[in-house]
């Protein structure tokens, strides 16, 4: 009863905080812009609103347009039950559950796309283009930082393996630790659409990523959109936060909190990045992902070397 | 085994009654799919029966061809193989007889079903023969039936090559077999499979045979890079022979190499090794070639490469599991090859069917040519995208469950780590045996019986516990805690091939397969497009930033849409990886079309007004 | 080389004075000129009877005069675009406009969808906006991209086709003409009240660029000379124009690459600027601070004082915000290499303003035809070699650091307010006058051609997104198609102004 307690705790926190971090972001680049910046509760006071609103669908979309935001956030979410949150164990758990929670993603970016080339224009068409390509050289760098973890602590659940890292993890394997937190923090702001990856802040609908694909959506439907991409940043940010408070080694009350601070100090540390970098060009984002795939690798050769 | 004699029965008479309806069109619609149902049918009941779990069922008569014998069994590892042979050549027959009625009277079709339900005697006897002769007959004769079977549109050049590439090819297959088979026969003093036992062998001749079979079998089932005849032959096949054989017969070859690696004994670690190498290479190549592709046929048979390259796979990661001694990492890798032939059949199958609806329907299988389909064809639609998304491996379909064992087996490599080496103690909960109660009820029955059962005895039996392996290894030099070390390290990188594969894959997946549903009439296409070419009254200038914009201009948009995603797509993997290895086409439009055009082409004299760049025609 | 009639920049001359060359002679003339480093920085058609006198506008850099020739077309006449590339877009506008034919003309597409200004009932009118023949490339995974009329954020409407291949762009045509308004039509047998305002939101963001020129071509009809305070206000005035929009065009490319804190800073201290102008005549865009004769507003000592202090500040602001674009290698990554034009192209299709200075072009009217204040005192031209978005910002950087140098110099030594002199409004009868000013975006022409009664029978304007457009569409060849932004960003050209 306890433990499905924590559970449904754990769920909810996450389910209510996320598109907190999203507010957190967008005010450390507003102080850096020198603006006020809005409100930390935007995102809600925005779904709030868009779920009031009515929905208007193009004649040339088909059910995958209406069915796509609710299997991509109900795919999100089953993502959010296999992740643990503060080295606690996960709703969901069991051995081999970081490919079910690679593939939910997969899953969610799959409906998006499909429901962006649905619409048949050719801005979403090029947007879900550039999502799939990027996506398809960032999955195995994910993949393969799970993979090292995997061989750190030796049990390819999510669950086991945060509970299995501590400072002792950390000090045998300290220096690939870090380059797999490094790889997923590229990972973290390729898959979320951040700056330098792309904006999602620009009307510009050449350049756009994720933006562009989800255009013509309106009302409860964007609303849902905007919900999973909260959902989808929050959960990518347990990963690496999960990893990274391990090195703190804390007990009882103290693993939540430096959890939540950590999440906090993640969303400032992407805001920085945002406001300091320009964004780069749409050539160059498959190399900053090759660097990053070479991180993981690297890591992942670093543990298998150390472990055996 | 009276159900399975009886398929075999119906099936090859039922094959000679189609040549009875010779010019008889209208005969041999009925005649063709209704033996093939019923052969089907009749099959399928012990088939299925076996897998489930009854006993392997066999039969033993005498022949009179020397060194042959006519001996049939249908065990575990030949039901999950029949299984999927038996039901999707049921359903592909059913709708060959619609999809062959353009072709009455023009062709003879009448011919094509004797070919048809012959391929699918020839592929149950293939999965039950237990005598080489018999292997080989079977072989052959499923070979020439499909190689008629493609020759079906046999006027076009392109149906003429890609057939003789077939031939070919599956000949050239075909004599790795034989010489497999000659070894085998003189090792063991027979020709039947009982006898075959290379376990008191040299390893020499173990790993000649499995690279015998290897390529032999690879060259059917389409490892790359013995996989030319398979883009060939899928597309130029009519779409249910396609769903046949792209579906099932390919996996004939992977039947044919699991068999082979029962008779090997305690593989060395190279063999899975060389099998996770193949399906890696298979698997990334596969899907990168299917991204290039236009022709909606083509990049399913693609697929198909990359599909085999995931079974190989996992039969390699369940190899490594049998050789490093590891029972979960065997059972999940075999598992998860073994219902991903299942899976694949069927998804395949299904696709391919979907794609000879379109053909239907459109009359091309050019995707560039193809747009908004879903709202014209909604059930096809909605059946395509199903098997688009599982093929693609996305939960909560088959194809997930397969590819999850699969990489489940390579992350246990991973984490079955000897102890001590980190510090901290006690850290790992779920080592080795440690499945939890989840996992166990994930997908029992399948595990249950795709491994139990479908896992030919000795492979069972004795490799999965150290005591049954060659005492001379066990007792080498590098002692047990060395030769673990080595092991697991060695172990590592599986996952990088694995998880690269099949990331790529289902990029390129979602590329594939929202072209294929996404489809229209072409004709009504190109109509629009000239007629907002020339501008006439009422014509609109194509607002395409608006987001919502509606009516036919939309139309265009989307066909624009589709040209650009595909366009990119390959594009980028070009760019990224494939480096330029094709050129686009690119024209000017003919001076007839366009008048200022010509005009236009006058300039380059001044270097401003310079016709846009041109790359060269090749391709 | 035949000796034209030439005159300064701001002159008038009589119109018989210009000689009626026959059409053949009008184009060697012309071609002859431009080969011999002259600029057509105009060619337009005046009514004359049923025939159209065609006027072409050469500018000479070298000697700082500019060159009259004409000549009377009735039907149709050889074309200068084969050999003279910059004269495309011209002649494209004398067929549409005037309904001539320019013989051996590429191609000639419409350029705004207007109605054309002589009647010949008997020919089909343009289509709508927009609807023309697009040049296409087919071939496999070749693939067109339409942008806009309507684009997404809040910008003018232009339609854009983009040929490509993969995200790469072969081929980029832009149509124009959603904002024609008529202007040159209604200004015909003006001035009048409504001629100022025209003039003023011609180019909403170029106010004082236009209507100093527009003034300058009344002073020329009228003779009437300027008091030399109201020359340095002007300049003044110009300058502060160019900084703000300068400044504003920073922060926009900073905003197209997602460099937050240059964007959102320069947004204020555009405003800040614009706020400067303000000051002069409580207008932000300057209106009715310039007319003819003299300006609107004069400078109190108050003002001068606020002035100086609020542009030191500004400047001050705007060198930290934009200093990190230059030091920010993120930011430099996107700008270098993007959108490139040679400097044979832009000398070629006759760029003006920053976009040429960013070719490595000297070409500034202030410099090469000096006027008013700039007389008198110079501001250093500022060049790049590079050609690319980087070239076309840090010229814009370097020209905001020359102006505001300028403008604080003028300040100390403001001459003495001049006694109230009468405005005569009487303009010369049958003259040409012309007028260039360098806006911030270049070269801006006004030529009137008065009539018997001394009223306007045509008036030419040639914004400098007229010369600019074309180089934007052969800045994107080869380019990848998410750039385009960016390079568009770094023109920043007028829609308005070009469809006037």
């Amino acid at each position: 009863m306890k433990t499905l307690l924590l559970h449904a705790f754990m769920l909810f926190s996450g389910l209510i905080a996320a598109p907190f971090l999203l507010g957190v972001i967008n005010r450390t680049k507003a102080l850096f812009a020198g603006r006020k910046g809005a409100p930390l509760f935007q995102l809600y006071f925005d779904m709030a609103k868009l779920l009031r609103k009515g929905v208007t669908y193009s004649r040339t979309t088909t059910w995958i347009f209406r069915a796509a935001p609710v299997i991509g956030l109900s795919a999100v979410m089953t993502a959010m039950t296999l992740m643990p949150l503060a080295r606690m164990s996960a709703p969901l758990s069991f051995p081999g559950d970081l490919v079910l929670f690679a593939y939910c993603l997969g899953l969610m970016r799959f409906v998006t796309v499909l429901a962006a080339l649905d619409t048949g224009s050719s801005f979403e068409g090029m947007g879900a283009s550039r999502e799939v390509q990027f996506s398809a050289l960032a999955e195995p760098v994910l993949i393969i930082a799970i993979a090292a973890l995997v061989c750190a602590a030796g049990s390819p659940s999510l669950t086991a393996i945060f509970a299995a890292m501590t400072r002792a993890t950390w000090q045998a394997l300290g220096p690939a630790l870090v380059l797999i937190v490094a790889a997923l923090l590229v990972i973290f702001l390729v898959e979320n659409a951040r700056i330098p990856v792309d904006d999602p802040n620009t009307h510009l609908e050449l350049t756009m990523i994720h933006e562009v694909m989800v255009l013509d959506y309106s009302g409860p439907d964007l609303a849902f959109i905007l919900y999973a991409a909260s959902l989808k940043l929050w959960v990518l940010g347990t990963l690496i936060v999960n990893i990274a408070i391990s090195f703190l080694d804390l007990h009882g009350f103290f693993t939540p909190l430096a959890f939540t601070a950590g999440m906090l100090v993640l969303a400032v540390l992407v805001g920085i990045i945002e406001s300091i970098m320009a964004r780069l060009s749409l050539l160059k984002v498959p190399r900053l992902l090759m660097g990053a795939l070479v991180l993981a690798v690297l890591a992942f050769a670093f543990i298998a070397r150390f472990t055996s | 085994m009276i159900g399975v004699e009886l398929a075999l029965l119906i099936l090859i008479a039922g094959a000679f009654l189609c040549l009875a309806t010779l010019g008889r069109p209208a005969w041999a619609r009925v005649v063709g799919p209704t033996v093939a149902v019923l052969g089907c049918a009749a099959g399928l009941i012990p088939s299925a029966t076996v897998l489930i779990g009854a006993a392997p069922i066999s039969l033993r008569l005498p022949w009179l061809i020397p060194l042959g014998s006519l001996s049939l069994e249908m065990d575990a590892l030949s039901a999950v193989f029949a299984v999927p042979i038996l039901l999707i050549t049921a359903l592909a027959a059913v709708y060959g007889a619609e999809y062959l009625r353009p072709y009455e009277g023009k062709k003879e079709t009448s011919a094509s079903w004797f070919f048809f339900n012959m391929l699918t005697a020839s592929m149950l006897l293939v999965v039950l023969a237990r005598n080489a002769l018999l292997f080989l007959l079977a072989w052959e004769i499923m070979s020439l039936a499909s190689f008629f079977l493609v020759m079906f549109e046999h006027e076009k050049e392109s149906v003429q090559r890609a057939g003789w590439v077939y031939l070919i090819a599956t000949h050239i297959g075909t004599a790795f077999i034989l010489v497999l088979f000659v070894l085998l026969g003189r090792q063991s003093g027979t020709l039947d499979f009982v006898g075959f036992s290379l376990t008191q062998a040299a390893p020499a001749l173990a790993a000649t045979i499995f690279i015998l079979a290897t390529i032999g079998f690879g060259t059917k089932a389409g490892f790359i890079p013995v996989h030319v005849w398979l883009p060939e032959a899928h597309p130029a096949a009519p779409s249910h022979v396609s769903a046949v054989m792209s579906g099932v017969m390919i996996k004939t070859g992977v039947y044919g190499l699991v068999r082979v690696l029962t008779f090997l004994g305690t593989p060395p670690y190279w063999f899975g090794w060389t099998l996770v190498g193949v399906g890696a290479v298979s698997g990334i190549l596969g899907v990168l070639f299917a991204l290039a592709q236009h022709d909606l046929k083509r990049l399913l048979a693609y697929s198909s490469v990359e599909n085999i390259g995931i079974i190989a796979l996992g039969l390699g990661i369940g190899l490594l599991g049998v050789s490093c001694d590891s029972p979960i990492m065997a059972t999940l890798g075999f598992a998860g090859a073994l219902l991903h032939v299942i899976n694949h059949a069927i998804f395949k199958s299904l696709l391919f069917l979907g794609a000879g609806s379109v053909l239907h329907a459109c009359g091309t299988r050019d995707m560039n040519r193809l747009g908004g389909l879903l709202r014209r064809m909604r059930v096809t639609g909605l059946i395509i995208l199903v098997g688009s998304a599982a093929i693609c491996g996305l939960p909560p379909l088959n194809g997930f469950v397969s590819e999850f064992m699969i990489y489940f087996g390579a992350l246990t490599g991973l984490a079955t780590t000897p102890d001590g080496a980190m510090g901290g103690a006690g850290r790992r909960p779920h080592r080795r045996n440690g499945l939890t109660r989840t996992d166990r009820g994930f997908g029992r029955g399948l595990l249950h019986q795709g491994i139990r059962h479908g896992l030919p005895r000795r492979t069972a039996q004795r490799p999965y516990h150290p005591r049954a392996r060659g005492g001379a290894r066990h007792a080498s030099a590098h002692g047990h805690s060395g030769s673990t070390v080595c092991r697991h390290r060695s172990l590592r990188s599986a996952p990088f091939a694995s998880h690269s594969a099949c990331c790529i894959g289902r990029g390129g997946h979602v590329i594939g397969c929202c072209s294929k549903y996404g489809v229209d009439r072409s004709r009504a296409v190109d109509a629009r497009f000239n007629r907002s070419r020339s501008s006439g009254p009422g014509d609109t200038p194509r607002v395409l930033a608006c987001p919502s914009a509606e009516g036919p201009e939309c139309e265009h948009d989307r066909h624009v849409g589709l040209r650009l995603r595909r366009a990119i797509a390959s594009h980028a993997v070009q760019r990224f990886l494939l480096r330029g290895s094709r050129h686009a086409h690119v024209q000017g439009i003919p001076a007839d079309k366009l008048p200022s055009y010509a005009a236009i082409r006058t300039l380059p004299r001044v270097g401003i007004l310079r016709k846009p760049h041109t790359r060269c025609a090749s391709r | 080389m035949t000796i034209d009639r030439t005159l300064p920049n701001g002159g008038s001359i009589p119109l018989d004075s210009t000689p009626d060359l026959a059409a053949p002679e009008f184009r060697r003339r012309v071609l002859e000129g431009v080969t011999n480093g002259a600029r057509i920085a105009a060619l337009f058609g005046c009514p004359e009877g049923d025939s159209v006198r065609l006027f072409s506008i050469l500018a000479w850099e070298d000697t700082g005069l500019l060159s009259v020739l004409s000549t009377t077309v009735k039907d149709r006449y050889p074309s200068l675009t084969p050999d003279c590339p910059q004269a495309h877009l011209f002649e494209r506008e004398l067929a549409e406009q005037w309904r001539i034919t320019p013989e051996g003309h590429p191609w000639l597409k419409p350029v705004r969808f207007q109605t054309p200004m002589r009647g010949k009932s008997n020919e089909p009118l343009p289509t709508q906006c927009g609807v023309a023949d697009f040049f296409q490339m087919t071939g496999e995974e070749v693939h067109e991209v339409a942008v806009g009329p309507v684009h997404a954020g809040i910008i003018e409407p232009g339609h854009f086709r983009f040929q490509c291949h993969g995200e790469t762009v072969h081929h980029l045509e832009i149509s124009l003409g959603y904002q024609h308004r008529g202007i040159e039509k209604a200004l015909a047998g003006g001035p009048d009240k409504r001629t100022l305002h025209y003039m003023e939101t011609l180019a909403g963001d170029t106010t004082i660029g236009h209507t100093t020129a527009y003034c300058r071509t009344i002073e020329a009809l009228t003779k009437s000379r300027v008091p030399a305070r109201a020359q340095v206000v002007r300049g003044i005035a110009l300058e502060l124009e160019r900084i703000a929009n300068h400044i504003g065009d920073l922060g926009a490319l900073a905003g197209d690459i997602g460099f937050l804190p240059t964007m959102s800073y320069c947004g204020r201290i555009r405003g800040d600027v614009l706020n400067l102008t303000a000051l002069l005549c409580g207008n932000r865009f300057g209106r009715r601070l310039i007319e003819p004769g003299g300006t609107g507003y004069d400078l109190t000592e108050d003002s001068l004082a606020q002035l100086r202090d609020r542009l030191k500040t500004a400047i001050t602001d705007a060198e930290q915000a934009i200093s990190l674009l230059w030091k920010t290698p993120s930011v430099l990554a996107r700008f270098e290499g993007a959108g490139p034009i040679s400097r044979k192209t832009a000398e070629e299709i006759g760029l003006v303003g920053v976009s040429a200075r960013a070719c490595g072009l000297e070409r500034d009217v202030r410099r090469d035809f000096p006027y008013g204040i700039f007389q008198m005192a110079h501001i250093p031209i500022v060049t790049w070699h590079t050609g690319d978005v980087f070239a076309r910002a840090f010229v814009r950087w370097l020209e905001i650091e020359r102006s505001a140098m300028f403008i604080l110099d003028q300040l100390e030594s403001l001459p003495a307010r001049p006694p109230a002199a009468p405005f005569t409004r009487q303009m010369s009868s049958r003259h040409l006058a012309l007028a260039l000013v360098e806006g911030w975006r270049g070269e801006i022409c006004h030529v009137a051609v008065t009539n018997e009664a001394g009223r306007f029978a045509c008036y030419k304007i040639v914004d400098p997104s007229f010369h600019n457009w074309f180089g934007l569409a052969l800045a994107l060849r080869e380019q990848q198609i998410s750039d385009f932004p960016l390079c568009n960003k770094s023109f920043n050209l007028s829609y308005c102004g070009h469809d006037l």
